[in-house]
């Protein structure tokens, strides 16, 4: 079996000059988490339904997530898995470990390469800051962190599928900073991050918008230029394929 | 065992474990059954929008591959579910998952019955009584659909169902490989497998 490593006790250092990382330099270990994690996938996958590792959109989506975490040195010591799953609600989430799913219909939703990248990078930042390492009570109850989620001030729960997403404002604000710097690295527009959030689905009850969390994001963004990021031809022919798939039925 | 329900012919039912037939039922007028799309029992058989007059030679050929037979059954309770899969039930979202999906005979000919089974996991909150699923079946061949066979709206209890469908091959079914993709959805969740047949010359 692989061996599994977090990285929290490296936050401090990891968005501080990313460009100037060591190179090599070891990760905190996070196995006493690995088990709980380990478990939390093996229910999702039982549970829901999900595109093949050999599917188009599977094999596109774990491409572009290599290529954010790799932006950074530690994510490289990261085993990362991007799994797509089939449900047309656009959501996306991560369980430790490396583990980030998003659906179909997050990859549906986005405009362009940037705003997919914003979606995962989210993610990346959960799993980069160490969010499930240091929260033991979390991955014990199969946590998960949303990055549609926000709505309270406060640390609270909600179901997804069997399983208990944990939302919690600082993380979120956390995640978002460190997603923008992925953005950055990687040479997409981490503008797309405003967007993406801006244009989610409101009023659901279940994923209200975080008016503060946008506010956060904005004020981050000012600082930063947008830039015209090129839509890929795998970004453009994964769209379409979506689209065929869509007419076929 | 359940007593199963028959439409139209006696079929024996071979559901393992509740052995509950929901429905069975047999299509008539086959022979008229077009690419226009002709409906069909409590479901539709529609042509594949994506296949397009492009598919006029493909269609006039596969005019006659509709449904023969239909039979859904309940095979695993939710427990029996549950157990078999390692899941618990979910606190607030429907899942729909296929756990098999199969084509038999793997190689048919002309005037052969082609079975499509589906075996799949209805998932819900503990207490829902039943869900709407819609079922879908789309023939597709080197990758393109090729044509709608099945869509089929059906109320499944929890736990495991599976959904067997007969074809009769019509006489000018091109040789060669194909795949029925088969769909499941519930909601915003869906799952689609793939099951390949070869039809001989
Ligand atoms: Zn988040």
């Amino acid at each position: 079996m692989r061996k599994r490593q977090g990285v929290g006790a490296l936050m401090p250092l990891l968005f501080v000059g990313m460009s100037v990382a060591v190179a090599g330099m070891p990760v905190a270990p996070c196995d006493h988490k690995q088990a709980a994690i380990e478990i939390s996938l093996q229910r999702i996958v039982n549970e829901w339904p999900m595109r093949g590792s050999g599917e188009s959109v599977s094999q596109y989506v774990q491409k572009l997530g290599i290529r954010l975490a790799f932006s950074s040195l530690y994510g490289r010591n990261i085993p990362w898995q991007f799994w797509v799953v089939r449900n047309l609600a656009p959501n996306a989430f991560s369980i430790g470990g490396g583990y980030v799913f998003i659906t179909d219909g997050a990859v549906n939703f986005v405009r362009n390469e940037s705003e997919l990248a914003a979606i995962l990078a989210h993610e990346l930042g959960h799993e980069l800051a160490g969010h499930f390492c240091v929260a033991p009570d979390l991955i014990d109850f199969g946590g998960l962190f949303d990055i549609f989620s926000a709505p309270k001030t406060q640390q609270h729960q909600v179901g997804v599928g069997s399983l208990t997403q944990v939302i919690d404002p600082v993380k979120e604000q956390q995640a978002d900073q460190i997603a923008v710097t992925i953005l950055q690295a990687s040479g997409y527009d981490s503008h797309a991050m405003l967007e993406v959030a801006r244009r989610l689905p409101k009023g659901d009850g279940v994923h209200p918008v975080d008016f503060q969390r946008l506010r956060a994001l904005e004020s981050l963004l000012a600082k930063i230029p947008p830039i015209k990021a090129q839509d890929s031809e795998d970004f453009l022919t994964i769209k379409r394929t979506l689209a065929a798939e869509q007419a076929t039925w | 065992m359940n007593k199963c329900k028959l439409k139209v012919i006696a079929i024996v039912c071979s559901s393992v474990l509740l052995s509950s037939c929901a429905t069975m039922e047999q299509s008539a007028g086959l022979a008229a059954l077009g690419c226009a799309g002709v409906g069909v029992l409590t479901g539709v058989l529609t042509n594949s929008a994506g296949a397009g007059a492009g598919a006029g030679a493909g269609c006039v050929a596969l005019a006659g591959l509709a449904i023969y037979n239909y039979h859904t059954s309940q095979t695993r309770t939710v427990q029996q579910d549950q157990q078999l899969y390692g899941y618990t039930a979910p606190v607030n979202s429907t899942e729909v998952k296929i756990r098999n999906a199969t084509a038999y005979p793997e190689t048919v000919r002309a005037g052969d019955i082609l079975k499509i089974g589906m075996d799949y996991s209805v998932i819900a909150p503990n207490g829902t009584p039943s869900v709407n699923v819609q079922e879908s079946m789309v023939l597709k061949r080197d990758g393109k659909p090729l044509k709608t066979l099945s869509e089929r709206p059906v109320t499944r209890p929890l736990g495991g169902g599976s959904s067997e469908v007969d074809f009769k091959i019509p006489d000018k079914m091109p040789p060669g490989t194909y795949v029925i993709e088969q769909k499941v959805q519930s909601g915003t969740s869906y799952d689609i497998r793939p099951a390949v047949f070869v039809v001989g010359s």
